[in-house]
């Protein structure tokens, strides 16, 4: 992500370091707030001064992320969350604005000035705080990883905080699952074929290292789009499963206004409605039945989403804060998410308050269908019929016609009724490029937890198997 | 290299790849798949009961020549047992609606249904060329938007029919749901995906094609080899929904089932109760007798700012209450004709319809 640079920021001594442009604010260029500064930062047509911002930033932060640290019930007098804190830092903009308000809030002696007395939040809300840093080179061979330097980064800037790196081959990796006690997993790995049945079956001969397991992952994908969605998914589900290891009862991402509605609209484009308000904030628990049901649900808050890209990379400019910059993957001009993010800066640009219209329009929608499960893969709600809609809307075979047909469930071995809408298509969907009929016969090793997904469903079925018919499927 | 055979039937060589699935398939597979996915969607939605009287919105253009062609073959293969007729809406667009309308006339002659034309000049005592004449190009398709609306429920009202299907396809189902996101329509977002739309006092609307991708529909005309207008409105739309369309452009052709997936979110998702709640209610104009979210409908509105000089009106709040400001309308302002519900089904009356 872009700092964002607007021609609006100015240097540490309010000197503006870029060609000024013609006035984008409506009425008068002084501060909204103490109506006496002359401003220096223009957020969708008000204006702000320098010592206006800060806590205009710091207020929206606290509104994106105090409201949910208690348990629904408890009162809000006292913020007292159950668990410890994980925060996902990729380098970019977002997250390290989010880091900086973190630890002026919550973990230094800055708000006990503006407040009266001793503030039992100088403690720190959160007992433990982690940081997690998620690397991606090893999908794309050319590039240099940054592990090194991120872990760098958090020792020196904060070094009361855990580093903790991971990388997405541990997607792939059972010893890393059993390090963080994951659930039950069979000594050979269960893998599946990008078919449109996407058949899954166990492997004989399982030996092929997690990286080979991940690149051969990626490599059969259909879409440069099926990349960067897979991508975002393991990132997101490795880091739930470190919070819940560290035993976290937040996982904070620094997702700003601005990349909330790129992935709002991105994740619409590919299907993904249902899950519409998972996008902004979700609540997770491992959705294995082997559990002891007492497990608490990590909270994942994006405490930015009401912070845009250009006032995170003034507030990080007028702090002075390090940006080392997230890691550009290739090929964005061809894949939905790259596709959304041009559009949406660009009409950002032409029409300031888009990014804003949609977000809130998103927040006021709900799933409108029954909930039947939870994703395998993604590990976000699944609505129910979707196998009857798809044949209805596209045939697909001749046979498919008949209402007989449109009954029959699939296969039992087959991973699409455990998939959301948006993983199915990150998994089937072709691009017009692409030869649509030869289909891959090459078997891909599925993520440690689709795999202690289907070892729990195994199980369950030899629990109950004496009273199946016929194999019991489905 | 050996012609490859249909991904369908297995028997004849594939011609096609289709938009849709990316199948490889034959001419004949190409048009039974079409239909039949069409037909799924009426029987799904329970669209029509025998003896309905249906309107085809057409206009001479691709999508309405299609559906109109689809819509006489399956009422005939699967016995629907409706009565379809065209209505086509004259917007005064000289040489882009006049032209159109010819190839209508020609529709009417091929599929033998009657035809209905209302104008705009008839209805409002203004064509879009004197419209842009007045207020320019710009906002020019919010009048024409709103005016067509209310024609098609006038016409449908003169020709007593129960119900309008009109040729919107997947591909402006699926921009209308990212322009209403982007524009924060939510009352329009919880609707536009719906097939079938029914107020208390409105003629029910359906779309047939809401699941039929642009390019497939243009495939079918191609090869039944239909006759079509294929000009774009001389009057080129607003800028935002330009933006909405080349992306959406780009969505499909980096993963084609963008447009299916984007439907399919916009069918998952509904308005929250409590913001629903908040929504206006609807009531009918005072003016004209059509249905409004405010005292004056949106066409009288605009028709009074067109009469009275002021064009933003209906457009923007804020010319609205100047326009109040200036007084009341004047005496002898011209008005739209007060609009009533057809009769209902029944026996059907005698109605004017022009044959020529
Ligand atoms: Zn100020
Ligand atoms: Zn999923
Ligand atoms: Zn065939
Ligand atoms: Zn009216």
């Amino acid at each position: 992500m872009s700092c964002g640079t607007a021609a609006e920021i100015q240097n540490a001594q309010g000197e503006s370091v870029l060609m000024t442009k013609k006035p984008k604010y409506d009425r008068s260029n002084v501060c909204v707030k103490c109506k006496e500064n002359t401003g220096n930062i223009v957020i969708r047509h008000v204006v702000y001064c320098k010592s206006c911002f800060d806590p205009f930033v710091k207020h929206r932060f606290k509104k994106g992320l105090e409201p949910f640290i208690n348990i629904s019930g408890q009162k809000k007098a006292v913020l007292k969350p159950w668990g410890n804190l994980t925060i996902g830092f990729s380098g970019g903009l977002g997250s390290t604005v989010l880091l900086d308000l973190i630890t002026r809030c919550y973990y230094s002696s800055e708000e006990v000035d503006e407040k009266k007395g001793n503030n039992p939040r100088n403690d720190g809300i959160w007992k433990k705080v982690t940081v997690c840093y998620v690397e991606v080179s090893e999908v794309y061979s050319k590039m240099p990883g940054r592990t090194a330097e991120v872990r760098q980064f958090i020792q020196d800037s904060y070094p009361t905080f855990e580093f903790v790196p991971v990388r997405l081959s541990n997607a792939f990796d059972k010893r890393w699952w059993e390090r963080i006690s994951g659930g039950p997993l069979t000594k050979s790995d269960f893998a599946m074929r990008l078919d449109p049945d996407l058949a899954f079956k166990l492997l004989d001969d399982s030996s092929s290292t997690p990286l080979e397991s991940l690149q051969a992952y990626f490599r059969s994908l259909p879409t440069q789009t099926a990349v960067h969605s897979s991508i975002q998914t393991l990132i997101r589900v490795l880091l739930l499963h470190i919070a819940r290891s560290k035993n976290s009862s937040h996982l904070l991402l620094g997702t700003s206004l601005t990349s909330l509605a790129i992935s709002l609209i991105s994740g619409i484009s590919q299907g993904g409605g249902y899950n519409i308000r998972e996008e902004a904030q979700e609540d997770w628990t491992p959705s294995l039945t082997s559990g002891d049901g007492k497990e608490r649900a990590v909270r994942l808050v994006r405490p930015l989403r009401d912070v845009g890209v250009k006032e995170c990379g003034t507030y990080a400019w007028w702090r002075g804060l390090k940006v080392l910059g997230k890691a550009k993957w290739p090929g964005g001009r061809q894949s939905i998410g790259g596709l959304t993010k041009e559009f949406i800066l660009g009409l950002e640009k032409g029409y300031p308050s888009t990014v804003s219209t949609i977000t809130r329009t998103c927040a006021k929608l709900v799933s409108k269908d029954e909930l039947v499960g939870i994703c395998s893969i993604c590990q976000r709600p699944v609505q129910g019929g979707l196998d009857t809609w798809k044949s209805q809307i596209s045939i697909r075979s001749l046979a498919e016609v008949t209402p007989a047909r449109l009954a029959q469930d699939p296969p039992s071995n087959s991973l699409i009724s455990l998939l959301c809408y948006s993983c199915q298509g990150t998994l089937t969907s072709r691009s017009s490029k692409t030869i649509s009929t030869a289909e891959s016969e090459v078997m891909v090793t599925l993520p440690v937890w689709t795999q202690a997904k289907l070892v729990d469903r195994e199980r369950m079925k030899g629990e109950i198997q004496d009273f199946l018919i016929d194999g019991g499927n489905e | 290299m050996a012609p490859k055979l249909c991904a369908l039937c297995e028997k004849s060589r594939a011609i096609l790849k289709r938009p849709k699935t990316g199948q490889q398939i034959c001419k004949e597979c190409f048009f039974y798949v079409f239909e039949t996915e069409v037909h799924n969607t009426i029987t799904q939605a329970q669209l029509f009961k025998p003896g309905d009287r249906v309107a085809i919105g057409a206009s001479g253009g691709k999508d309405s020549t299609v559906l109109a062609y689809v819509m006489k073959t399956l009422n005939e293969r699967y016995d629907y047992g409706i009565h379809l007729y065209l209505l086509s809406i004259d917007e005064g667009i000289t040489g882009y609606r006049d032209d159109s309308l010819e190839t209508v006339k020609r529709n009417q002659q091929q599929y033998s249904m009657p035809l209905k034309i209302l104008s705009y000049n008839d209805l409002y005592g203004w064509t879009m060329d004197a419209v842009v004449a007045q207020i320019g190009k710009k906002n020019n398709c919010t009048f024409c938007g709103v005016f067509r609306r209310q024609a098609l429920d006038r016409g449908a009202a003169v020709l007593n029919v129960d119900h309008i299907v009109t040729g919107h396809n997947a591909d402006d189902i699926a921009e209308t749901v990212l322009m209403n996101i982007m524009r924060g329509d939510i009352a329009r977002l919880g609707r536009c995906t719906s097939i079938c739309t029914q107020g208390e006092d409105t003629i029910k609307r359906s779309k047939p094609f809401k699941y039929t991708y642009e390019k497939e529909i243009v495939m079918y005309a191609y090869f039944k080899k239909l006759d079509y207008f294929s000009t774009e409105c001389i009057y080129s739309p607003d800028a935002y929904r330009g933006h909405a369309r080349a992306f959406l452009k780009d969505l499909e052709a980096a993963r084609p089932s963008a447009i299916i997936d984007i439907i399919h979110s916009g069918e998952a998702f509904a308005v929250k109760e409590e913001v629903k709640a908040a929504q206006k209610a609807q009531q009918t104009c005072k003016r004209c007798g059509y249905m409004s979210s405010n005292e004056l409908c949106k066409a009288c509105s605009l028709l009074e700012g067109l009469e009275r000089g002021v064009a933003a009106v209906g457009i923007t709040d804020r010319a609205r209450k100047k326009m109040d400001a200036e007084g009341p309308a004047p005496e002898g302002l011209r008005t739209i004709p007060y609009f009533q519900m057809p009769a209902g089904p029944g026996p059907s009356t005698t109605i004017q319809i022009d044959t020529s």
